[in-house]
């Protein structure tokens, strides 16, 4: 049997409620394990928690209970930097850094400096068919579509093991919508990524070889 | 009239009370309700200015170095706390930030003023080091507020690009930076922009106090310019030691941002 690129074990999230509102339940004990190569589906209503999980797992917010392993080693075990370099977030809203597109390539190698530079920013581009004349343009200045193209290169330029993917498609009309689908489909076929998709619509998640349904902090069914 | 100053008599600060009667009749005649305040305001200056002289004319004349360290003591507490009174959101630590924060920048900047600048006998004569010292701490609270305070508001407005910064594996500090340099720079501009104007715009007070106490206006110069670079060390060490320490505010130790902390900078 093939070994978890990530195990989740009964992860809880709970947050203070403001001024006299008690403490909230974002996550209730979930447990799930992603495969090397997997594409995993989350979906559910909105508010049910999946970017929270996302967020969670990202370790960007810190869950009351629960343990993740990431490659057979418990995240505790791990630096909190070194995890979030194999264990990359993208948001729901693509954020672009200040400069031009290539520097937001840039900022990754700055962070990294272990990570080989690719001898052609533009080689990062061309992987999410984003054109190589992009590279001087400021980032704040592309659509939201070749934003979330830009945000999908970052983060390959980190070669995480692990994507953790808010609603890639969202934001996108139809046509951009298939093409990021079709790029992380192919981007995960190569069997170097695995990948976590939230999405509260079902088309999204054509491409997840597993999908998990979420209810009000809890996983209500797989599939 | 005493020699090198036209002494004030208690018949003409009285006279002087007369502006603040115009300014309570334009108050009454355009209903701006500010009468009560003015009254209030105008009392309490003439009696903290007063027991201020009276507290200052005993200290000088004891040239007592623990009555002086006392003296500062009470002003960075008042500093630091004042700091806190005026801090928007307030928050808990500020005061013990600001009284730490004061004491390092008094010692960095007064000490050396009065022994080697100065060159006072002795070096801690109260007559220059308490209002030095005092302008100091006030100046550097004033930095030291602008700087918090942007520092929370930039982060809150760039949480989006500060978390996905996060989320590449840049720490914190790496990740907060840029806002870390704003927040420095929003703090030190007054005392910037003090630099460029002094005596093109406007005359500073110890100038102009020492000329109206008869000293030459060339002497008064030298004063103001030390007192000017004095200030501006001050904004610096202050701005840049408080974004620094309060950046733990806005982070968790695992380098997660701590929202309940930028809820605080909500408009």
């Amino acid at each position: 049997m093939t070994a978890p690129v990530l195990k989740v074990d009964r992860l809880r999230v709970v947050v203070a409620g403001r001024r006299s509102h008690g403490a909230v339940m974002l996550l209730d004990g979930v447990s799930f394990s992603l495969l090397p190569g997997e594409v995993l589906g989350l979906s559910g209503p909105s508010g049910c928690g999946k970017s929270t999980l996302l967020r969670a797992l990202a370790r960007l917010l810190e869950p009351a209970e629960g343990n993740v392993w990431l490659n057979g080693r418990h995240w505790d075990e791990l630096d909190v930097l070194e995890y979030r370099k194999q264990v990359c977030y993208l948001p729901q809203v693509p954020v672009a850094l200040a400069g031009t597109v290539e520097d937001n390539l840039r900022y990754v190698f700055g962070l990294h400096r272990e990570l080989k530079v690719p001898g052609v920013p533009g080689e990062l581009l061309d992987r999410v068919h984003l054109p190589r004349r992009l590279l001087g343009q400021a980032a704040t200045t592309l659509s939201v579509g070749e934003k979330q193209r830009l945000a999908l290169a970052r983060a390959l330029a980190l070669q995480p093991g692990v994507l953790l993917l808010d609603e890639p498609a969202s934001a996108l009309d139809s046509p951009n919508a298939q093409h990021i689908l079709d790029l992380l489909a192919e981007v995960c076929s190569g069997g170097k990524f695995s990948a976590l998709i939230t999405s509260h619509a079902v088309e999204h998640l054509r491409i997840a070889h597993r999908r998990l349904f979420l209810e009000e902090g809890s996983v209500v069914s797989r599939e | 009239m005493s020699e090198g100053f036209i002494s004030v008599g208690w018949v003409q600060v009285g006279y002087a009370a007369a502006f603040l009667l115009v300014t309570i009749f334009v108050s009454a005649l355009l209903k701006l309700n500010l009468e009560g305040s003015i009254i209030m305001g105008g009392v309490r200056t003439c009696a903290q200015l007063l027991l201020l002289g009276l507290v200052l004319d005993y200290i000088f004349q004891a040239q007592n170095p623990w009555l002086t360290a006392f003296i500062f003591l009470g002003m960075i507490v008042a500093g630091a706390a004042n700091a806190y009174l005026l801090d928007e959101p307030r928050q808990a630590g500020t005061f013990w930030r600001f009284c730490g924060l004061l004491a390092v920048v008094f010692t960095v900047v007064t000490l050396p003023i009065g022994r080697w600048i100065l060159a006072a006998r002795p070096w801690y004569q109260p007559q220059y080091i308490i209002p030095f010292g005092g302008m100091l701490i006030g100046n550097a609270v004033t930095a030291g507020l602008l700087a918090h305070r942007s520092l929370g508001k930039l982060l809150h407005d760039n949480a989006a690009v500060v978390e996905i910064k996060l989320a590449l594996g840049a720490s914190s500090f790496r990740a907060a930076y840029p806002q870390m340099v704003e927040a420095v720079k929003a703090g030190m501009l007054p005392s910037i922009t003090a630099l460029m104007m002094v005596g093109l715009v406007h005359i500073p007070g110890i100038f102009g106090g020492q000329v109206l106490a008869g000293l030459p206006a060339i002497e008064a110069a030298k004063y103001q310019i030390v007192v000017m670079y004095m200030l501006t060390a001050g904004s610096a060490l202050t701005t840049v030691g408080l974004v620094f320490s309060a950046l733990r505010g806005f982070f968790t130790r695992r380098h997660q941002l701590r929202w309940e902390s930028l809820a605080r900078y909500e408009r």
